[in-house]
C-alpha cells in the first residue's frame, strides 16, 4: 500500500513521498496542518490503488467532517525542498476539489505533470535526477480568509534580526503568484514589536468557486484595509521563531487564516540566503 | 478694497425672466435651482419657514458628521427658488482630517440605522406628532395659537435636524452597498445591486396600497363607482353624499385622509393637502376604476421575490470568498435595506405628513387673520413670509391684504413659463465634494459637480440616468402638476419634471418613467423599481423635448429615451 496518512511515520520519509510532504507531516505532530494523505512516489496508478485512494479520501472526509471533502491536491518531488532548490511553482497543483472521480484525476495529473517539460528542463538545469519519481500530497482544501507567507529572516537583504511577513486576501495563489502586492509587516525578533507596517492596495485576491478557485477584484472598500491583525502577526512571528530554532534554518512558511483558525500548510528554507 | 470675483462664465437669464440682485456681489456666484424638490414656484412661507427650522436643524448636524456642505443659501427669483452650497474648504492636512472623521462618523451611524431610528429618532417623532395632534387649533385663543405657532417653530428645527442626522448615513449606506456589489461582481450595475434592496414595505407603497383598497371598495357598489367614474373630481364628494353606500364610502375616503392625507403634491406644503382637496385622490380612484389590473400588494410580493433570488444568487456567488469580504457584503447589505426603506418612510413622518401638521397650525393662524379682516382669504397666510405672520400674530398693524394678493398672482404668473436652471456666475471648475450626502444634495440642487457633466446631444434621443431596469415602448403623457394627473392613461409612459412621494399611486397605471431631475436615489426611481416599471430620471430636458402622444422607448437600463 503506498498511501500513507499525514502524520505516520512513513509519511515522514522524504525518499517515498517527497520533501514537500515529508516536512509537513514531520510538522503536523506539532502544528495546525491541513490533514491529508501522501501518494508515494512509485505508484502504479492501477484499479487496485483507485480503490485505496477513493477510500483514503473518503476517511479523510469522514475525518474533517465534510462528504465529499474539498480538497488540495499537490505534487512532491522527492528531492525538492531541499536546502539547495525550491520547486515553488514547479508542479501542478489542483485547489478545491470534490469527489472521489475528480480527486482521482487531479492525481493522475499530478504525476504526469512531474514529466512536463517545464519540470523536466528546471531539475536538468539544477543537474538533478530527472527520473526522480514524484510524490502526490492530497489534504483538506482551506478557503483562506487572509493568506500570509513568512519568513524567519529578510529574504533581501539577508538579515536575520527580523521576521517579514506578506498577506493579502483570500487563498494563497495570487499571492505566491506575485499577482498582488501584499502587504508587509516586518517584527523584530527581539521583543516581536512590529517594526514596519506596509499597507498595500491589494487589488486582487484568489476564491474558491465551483469550478476550483479563481482570481477576482477586491472590492475598494477593503483593498486598503489590513488583511492581518496584531494578533495574528505575532502568532505568525512566533511560529516562525520556534520553526527556525526547530528547523536549524531560516524557514519561508505559507500560512493561512479560515474562520478565526490558523493553518501551517507550507514550510521550507529560505533560498539564496548567504 | 473690492472682492476678487470668482472666475466663470456669467449666466444671462432669458428677457422674460428679470433678475435683479439685491447684492450685486451674489451675481459671482452660481445660483442653480433644485428641480428634485421644487420643479414649481415656491410660496413665501414655505421657503421663509424652511431657511429658519431647516437651516438651523441641518446646522447643528454639519459638525456632528463632518460633513462637506456647510450651509447653503437661497434667494427666489420671480417665485423660483435658487440655491448655492457653502463647500468646507482647508488645506490638504485639514481636508483629509475631516474626510476621515466624516467616514468614520457616517459609516458608523449607517451601521445603527434601525437601531437609531426605532430607539431613538422615530420615538421623537411620533412625540412632536402628539404635540401638533393635541392641540386644538379651532378652540385656541389667538395667545395660545401665537404660542403653538411659536413652539412649532422650535418643533420643526428639531424635525429638520432629526431629518438631516438621517441624510448622511443613509445616502452612505446605499452609495456603499452599491459600490462594492459591482466591485465583487464585474460587469454588474447599480441597477443590479439596488434589486437586493427592493420588496420591503414602506410607507409610500403603503400610501398606494390604501388608495388601491379604496379603488376596490369602490368598484364593489355601482353607486359609488358611477359617482367617482362619471363626475368631475369636485363633485364627486356631494354625488356620494346622496347615498348611503356613498356616505359609508365617505368614512373609508376620511379615515384614509385621516392617516395619509396631511401631504401636499411637492415639498412645498404652502400649497393644499389632499385632505382639503380631495381631488387628487378621486383623479387615482378614476384610474384604478378604468384599470384595475394591478394589485400592488401583489406587485411587493413579486419585487421581494425577485430580490430575494438576488440575494441568494449573490451568496451562492460569495460562498468561496474570504470572511471579511463576505462579512461587509452583509452588513452593507443590511444596513442599505434598513436605508431604502428609510429614504421613503423619513419622508412621510417629515418632509409630507409630518409638516402636513405645520400646514395646518399655519392655515389656523390665517383663518384668524382672515376673520379679523387682516388677511383676504385664508390661504393667503402661505404668502407671508413666516416673520410676517409672527408680527401680525403678535399685534402689529400692517396692511398685508394687497401684497400677499400679488404675491399670489405673481406665483401664478411665473408657473405658466419655465425658469433658467442656473443663474450668476457659472464657476471654471466643478465643485469637488467627498460626502455622499453632500454629493447628492449638490446634485439636487444643481450645482455645477465633478461628475454631473452635460451629455453629448443625440438627435431623437435623451439620455438620463438608469432609475430601473427594463425597456419600454408607449406614449408620452406629459404631466406637470399632479391636478393634471387625470390625463394619463393605462400604458403611457409618465413624463414629469419630478415625482415626489404622493405622486406614487401614479406608478400602478404608468408603463414606464421618465423625469427631468433626480437620480438612482430618488423617489420617482425608487418606487419605479418597486413596481418594477422601466425608469430613465435625470434627463434635464424631457419635459420640454417631449411632448403628449409621442411613441417612446425607455431603456431604463441604458438611462435613454428614444422618440420612434
Amino acid at each position: 500500500m503506498n498511501i500513507y496518512p499525514l502524520g505516520t511515520t512513513a509519511s515522514q520519509n522524504p525518499l517515498r513521498v517527497g520533501g514537500k510532504a515529508a516536512h509537513l507531516a514531520r510538522l503536523a505532530a506539532r502544528h495546525p496542518v491541513p490533514p491529508g494523505f501522501c501518494i508515494g512516489a512509485c505508484t502504479q496508478l492501477a484499479q487496485p490503488f483507485n480503490q485505496a485512494l477513493s477510500q483514503a479520501y473518503r476517511r479523510l472526509g469522514q475525518r474533517c467532517g465534510a462528504v465529499p471533502l474539498a480538497v488540495a491536491v499537490r505534487s512532491s518531488a522527492v528531492d525538492e525542498d531541499g536546502l539547495q532548490a525550491s520547486f515553488a511553482g514547479q508542479h501542478e497543483s489542483y485547489l478545491n476539489v470534490s469527489g472521489e472521480e475528480a480527486v482521482r484525476q487531479a492525481v493522475d495529473r499530478c504525476i504526469e505533470s512531474a514529466q512536463s517539460s517545464r519540470a523536466l528542463a528546471y531539475r536538468q538545469a539544477r543537474g538533478l535526477d530527472e527520473h526522480s519519481g514524484v510524490a502526490v500530497l492530497v489534504q483538506q482544501f482551506i478557503p483562506a480568509d487572509v493568506s500570509a507567507v513568512v519568513f524567519s529572516a529578510d529574504p533581501t537583504s539577508g538579515e536575520r534580526g527580523c521576521v517579514v511577513i506578506n498577506a493579502a486576501w483570500g487563498i494563497g495563489e495570487s499571492l505566491v503568484g506575485g499577482e498582488v502586492t501584499p502587504d508587509l509587516y516586518r517584527v523584530s525578533k527581539d521583543d516581536l514589536r512590529t517594526t514596519a507596517r506596509l499597507i498595500a492596495d491589494k487589488a486582487v485576491m484568489t476564491v474558491a468557486c465551483p469550478e476550483g478557485t479563481r482570481q477576482v477584484a477586491v472590492p475598494r472598500a477593503l483593498r486598503r484595509e489590513p488583511a492581518l491583525d496584531d494578533g495574528q502577526i505575532r502568532a505568525l512571528a512566533l511560529l516562525a521563531l520556534r520553526l527556525e530554532a526547530a528547523q536549524g534554518w531560516a524557514v519561508d512558511l505559507e500560512c493561512s487564516f479560515y474562520q478565526e483558525r490558523f493553518y501551517l500548510l507550507q514550510c521550507r528554507p529560505v533560498t539564496r540566503l548567504s | 478694497m473690492t472682492k476678487l470675483a470668482p472666475a466663470g462664465t456669467q449666466i444671462v437669464p432669458p428677457a422674460d425672466f428679470p433678475v435683479r440682485w439685491a447684492d450685486s456681489a451674489d451675481a459671482n456666484y452660481h445660483w442653480t435651482r433644485d428641480r428634485e424638490h421644487n420643479p414649481q414656484p415656491i410660496t413665501p412661507m414655505f421657503s421663509s419657514f424652511a431657511a429658519l427650522t431647516a437651516g438651523a436643524g441641518r446646522a447643528r448636524t454639519v459638525e456632528v458628521y463632518g460633513e462637506a456642505i456647510l450651509g447653503r443659501r437661497d434667494l427666489q427669483f420671480n417665485g423660483y427658488n435658487y440655491s448655492r452650497v457653502v463647500p468646507f474648504t482647508g488645506t490638504p492636512a485639514e481636508m483629509e482630517a475631516r474626510i476621515h472623521f466624516n467616514r468614520e462618523q457616517v459609516g458608523a451611524a449607517a451601521f445603527r440605522l434601525s437601531k437609531l431610528w426605532e430607539q431613538k429618532w422615530l420615538p421623537e417623532l411620533q412625540s412632536a406628532w402628539r404635540f401638533w395632534q393635541q392641540f386644538d387649533l379651532a378652540g385656541a385663543s389667538l395667545d395660545d395659537l401665537t404660542a403653538h405657532l411659536e413652539e412649532t417653530i422650535q418643533r420643526s428645527t428639531r424635525v429638520y435636524e432629526i431629518h438631516y442626522l438621517m441624510g448622511p448615513p443613509i445616502w452612505w449606506a446605499l452609495d456603499k452597498f452599491a459600490k462594492y456589489y459591482c466591485d465583487l461582481f464585474q460587469g454588474q450595475s447599480s441597477l443590479d445591486a439596488h434589486r437586493l434592496l427592493q420588496g420591503f414595505d414602506n410607507q409610500t407603497l403603503r400610501i398606494g396600497q390604501a388608495l388601491w383598497r379604496l379603488s376596490r371598495l369602490a368598484a364593489q357598489n355601482d353607486a359609488v363607482r358611477k359617482a367617482i367614474q362619471e363626475f368631475p373630481a369636485d363633485e364627486i364628494e356631494l354625488s356620494l353624499r346622496t347615498t348611503p353606500a356613498g356616505q359609508a364610502f365617505l368614512s373609508e375616503l376620511r379615515a384614509f385622509q385621516q392617516g395619509y392625507g396631511q401631504r401636499s403634491d411637492l415639498w412645498d406644503w404652502g400649497y393644499p393637502s389632499w385632505s382639503e382637496n380631495p381631488a387628487p385622490i378621486f383623479h387615482n380612484l378614476k384610474q384604478y376604476l378604468a384599470s384595475p389590473g394591478r394589485d400592488p400588494a401583489e406587485m411587493l410580493r413579486g419585487a421581494a421575490a425577485e430580490r430575494e433570488q438576488a440575494i441568494a444568487a449573490a451568496r451562492a456567488r460569495l460562498a468561496g470568498y474570504p470572511r471579511p469580504i463576505v462579512e461587509r457584503f452583509e452588513k452593507l447589505l443590511a444596513a442599505a435595506q434598513t436605508a431604502l426603506v428609510l429614504s421613503e418612510d423619513h419622508t412621510y413622518w417629515i418632509d409630507f405628513n409630518g409638516f402636513g401638521w405645520v400646514r395646518r397650525v399655519i392655515l389656523e393662524c390665517g383663518r384668524r387673520m382672515a376673520a379679523a379682516e387682516r388677511l383676504g382669504q385664508p390661504e393667503d397666510v402661505f404668502y407671508l413670509s413666516i416673520g410676517e405672520l409672527i408680527g401680525m400674530m403678535k399685534g402689529s398693524r400692517l396692511d398685508l391684504r394687497e401684497k400677499t394678493a400679488r404675491r399670489r398672482m405673481e406665483i401664478l404668473h411665473s408657473s405658466t413659463f419655465p425658469a433658467p436652471d442656473e443663474l450668476g456666475t457659472r464657476p471654471e471648475r466643478p465643485l469637488s465634494i467627498y460626502s455622499a450626502d453632500g454629493l447628492r444634495m449638490a446634485r439636487y440642487l444643481g450645482c455645477y459637480v465633478e461628475e454631473a457633466l452635460p451629455q453629448p446631444e443625440e438627435a431623437g434621443r435623451l439620455r438620463g440616468q438608469p432609475g430601473s431596469a427594463g425597456k419600454v415602448r408607449g406614449r408620452a403623457r406629459v404631466i406637470l402638476t399632479l391636478a393634471d394627473a387625470y390625463r394619463l392613461q393605462p400604458g403611457e409612459i409618465l413624463v414629469t419634471t419630478t415625482t415626489a412621494p404622493p405622486w406614487a399611486p401614479l406608478f400602478l397605471i404608468a408603463a414606464g418613467l421618465v423625469t427631468d431631475a433626480g437620480g438612482l436615489l430618488s423617489h420617482g426611481a425608487v418606487v419605479s423599481r418597486e413596481y418594477r416599471i422601466p425608469a430613465v430620471v435625470g434627463t434635464g430636458s424631457a419635459t420640454r423635448a417631449l411632448s403628449d402622444g409621442q411613441l417612446i422607448e425607455v431603456d431604463g437600463d441604458g438611462g435613454t429615451v428614444t422618440i420612434l
